[in-house]
């Protein structure tokens, strides 16, 4: 049985405009909801390369399959979503990988206030 | 006293298997380290790439170049207190059908500062599987976040 996830990680390959973050924000509480998962907190960086990182720690915790199915449908990267769930088959615990530079700066955009 | 992080670093390399499927080796080490997180990030990668050379030596009699190792890291996180045990995860994925499979591989604790030599043949647990592979150059677009 493999630990719980509390974050989700998405890769999003494309750089966009703030207000387009905002309604992926938006987009992300009503998905969670969804699945009966509440966000509380987005952080997000730039990727090394191509797009954004979002960090979207979540309450509760949800299984890894779950977390890997709930990625997917936040638009995380096909490839990654892949290999995620081979390796949560393959039962690694860290499963969800998601490599940021030394450098990366994270600014927390979302907040509950609950 | 500098603050210990947890450190997850993720090496790999890929090719092709002999029937022409796309497979990758993959290793995640995870320690709990203090430092500046740019050293440490350099030392960690030091100390494991031989670790993984060796690792691929031994299982698949392969030489890969440092060059054709990937190296990732995830975001650190604070831990508790600082350890010089370094634990490693490894898989073999293949890509077949429509999808990645994952083979878990046995795991290894290494101790960190140990110096790792690529002909070295005593690190892995006893159990191991020997398997031939073949390694090509893949498509460098699997670790590139």
């Amino acid at each position: 049985m493999l630990d719980e996830e509390r974050t989700l990680k998405i890769d999003k390959d494309c750089f966009v405009d703030p207000d387009w973050i905002q309604d992926y924000v938006r987009m992300t509480i009503a998905t969670c909801r969804l699945k009966r998962v509440r966000v509380v907190r987005i952080c997000m960086s730039r990727s090394r390369r191509k797009g954004f990182h979002f960090y979207i720690d979540i309450a509760p915790p949800v299984e890894a399959e779950l977390g890997n199915r709930l990625q997917w449908l936040l638009g995380d990267d096909c490839r990654r979503v892949d290999r995620n769930r081979a390796r949560i088959r393959s039962g690694l615990d860290e499963w969800n990988k998601l490599f940021e530079t030394a450098r990366s700066r994270f600014r927390t955009i979302y907040r509950s206030r609950r | 006293m500098s603050v210990a992080r947890v450190y997850r670093m993720t090496l790999a390399t890929r090719g092709y298997s002999p029937s022409q499927n796309a497979w990758s080796f993959e290793a995640h080490y995870t320690a709990a380290l203090p430092g500046d997180i740019g050293d440490v990030r350099v030392d960690l990668a030091d100390f494991g790439i031989p670790h993984f050379r060796g690792a691929i030596m031994r299982r698949y009699g392969l030489r890969i170049p440092e060059g054709k190792i990937r190296v990732g890291w995830e975001r650190e996180e604070p831990a508790l207190a600082s350890s010089p045990d370094v634990h490693v995860e490894f898989r073999e994925m293949t890509y077949r059908g429509k999808q990645t499979y994952a083979r878990r591989l046995p795991p290894q604790a290494l101790r960190y500062g140990a110096e790792y030599d690529l002909e070295a043949d005593n690190e892995e647990s006893e159990g191991d599987e020997d398997e031939e592979d073949e390694y090509e150059d893949g498509v460098d677009e699997e670790y590139e976040d």
